[in-house]
């Protein structure tokens, strides 16, 4: 991979990994720092990563830095509260959307994130295992799981506003 | 085939959008052949989440290589060569080496030398004819002079004297040696012509022969009163000439010097320097360690 075909990929991917980066962490910085670090790690692997797989490379690299950021600060008391100001500078406030995100926090950071990179970035299922580390049936399983589970909160009358 | 019993399946891969174009047309088809169904296929179909175009990366000029290139330019540092630690001569450290300077050296030299040369004019010569010759001169006069005033004291006389002519040559064999010494009363006097000092052979009881001249032994006035010793050392050969001029005996039991290598080198070197020179009745020579210094007469 040369420099202009990273650089390529910077204005390709550097998007779509930062926003399925901040739906999972809520924080922005730490979001930009897995980016970066991301980014970086590509760099340093450009030889061995091509134009085809840079997208599954990067999502990989990301997802990794995420789950191992996680685990490292355990921010999960301190990113529910800042839950309401994400949502407020997000200026998320529609019902319907809103509940949905909602259900989405519900779920685990696994089941979040195969629902994003399934509806986010359109991999098959094999392609998620992949980055998650597990194979296509269980990626497909726990999707559906994680689908009617937030079937089963969307449609519970009491978290409709 | 989506049917009444696997159609939540089918709802949930047309979210997931694993179906083909045609089971997607199914999908919809049952859905509207089954209207009860509907809420739950869009209950489903709710759980879609959309991307948010909106969010994006906002700093990705921070990734592009070229920027990166430019950071480290921006970032880099440079030494200031003009800040030099002060004491530097503090700093140094030599291992310690043993020199010898040439004035040393030199006197090194001529230590060696001096000590070398002293051992040499020291030690006495190696050449062991002459040493035992020597030796056996100033031995052969001191018992001489004893034996002769004991001698004359004493009037009894124990000498055998065995002087057996082997051949014609008129060989003395001596079995004892013959003190040189006149006596008043007997005089006797060797017929032989000739007693020659030559190699030595064996004869009884280990006793070395010696073998004298007849000038020596005509000089000789035979005493009766000989000191008989036995001679245990072999092989000693003496040289006629000298023993004429130094009318003496050779003492045998004077033992040679050890050799070293060191006396052997010395040895040597006295060869070459001191060798002998041709004596005459005009010049005398006195040898001091290996050094003859002719005397003047």
């Amino acid at each position: 991979m040369t420099d202009k075909e990273f650089n390529i990929c910077v204005d390709a991917y550097a998007d779509p990994v930062y926003r399925f980066i901040l739906k999972n962490l809520k924080q922005e910085e730490d979001a930009r720092d897995v980016v970066q670090s991301a980014f970086e790690k590509m760099w340093l692997n450009r030889e061995k990563v091509i134009n085809e797989t840079a997208k599954s490379f990067l999502f990989t690299v990301a997802y990794n830095l995420m789950i191992d950021h996680i685990r490292k600060n355990k921010r999960v008391q301190l990113t529910e509260s800042f839950k309401e100001e994400i949502m407020i500078g997000e200026g998320i406030a529609h019902g319907f959307k809103r509940e949905l995100e909602l259900a989405l926090d519900r779920l685990t950071t696994l089941q979040k994130s195969l629902i994003l990179l399934k509806d986010y970035e359109g991999y098959s299922y094999d392609e998620i295992g992949k980055i998650t580390g597990l194979n296509g049936s269980q990626v497909k399983v726990y999707l559906h799981r994680a689908r009617l589970q937030l079937k089963t909160y969307i449609g519970k009358p009491e978290n409709i506003i | 085939m989506i049917n009444i019993t696997n159609y939540e399946t089918f709802f949930l891969l047309y979210a997931d959008n694993e179906l083909t174009a045609d089971e997607r047309d199914n999908v919809l088809f049952f859905v509207n052949e089954n209207p009860e169904l509907r809420d739950e296929f869009e209950s489903i179909i709710s759980t879609i989440v959309s991307p948010e175009q909106d969010v994006v990366y906002a700093d990705k000029h921070f990734l592009y290589v070229d920027s990166v290139d430019e950071l480290e330019k921006l970032y880099s540092f440079k030494p200031n060569l003009e800040i030099q630690y002060p004491h530097k001569e503090e700093l140094y450290r030599y291992e310690k080496s043993f020199r010898i300077g040439w004035v040393k050296s030199f006197m090194v030299a001529a230590s060696i030398i001096l000590i070398v040369g002293l051992f040499w004019m020291l030690i006495p010569t190696n050449d062991q004819s002459k040493g035992i010759e020597k030796i056996a001169n100033k031995q052969e006069i001191s018992n001489t002079k004893e034996s002769s005033s004991r001698l004359k004291k004493e009037q009894a006389i124990n000498l055998s004297n065995e002087i057996t002519s082997i051949d014609d040559k008129k060989i003395a064999i001596v079995s004892n040696i013959v003190k040189p010494k006149k006596n008043k009363g007997v005089e006797k006097k060797i017929d032989n012509s000739e007693a020659v000092f030559s190699s030595t052979k064996q004869v009884e009881n280990s006793f070395e022969i010696q073998h004298i001249s007849t000038e020596v032994v005509d000089q000789i006035m035979v005493d009766p009163i000989v000191v008989a010793e036995p001679i245990f050392v072999n092989n000693i050969e003496s040289n006629d000439t000298r023993m004429r001029q130094d009318n003496s005996l050779v003492n045998t039991n004077v033992s040679p010097t050890r050799k070293t290598p060191f006396r052997g080198i010395i040895r040597k070197i006295s060869r070459i320097i001191g060798k002998d020179r041709p004596e005459s009745d005009q010049v005398k020579f006195i040898q001091v360690a290996n050094f003859q210094l002719a005397i003047a007469q």
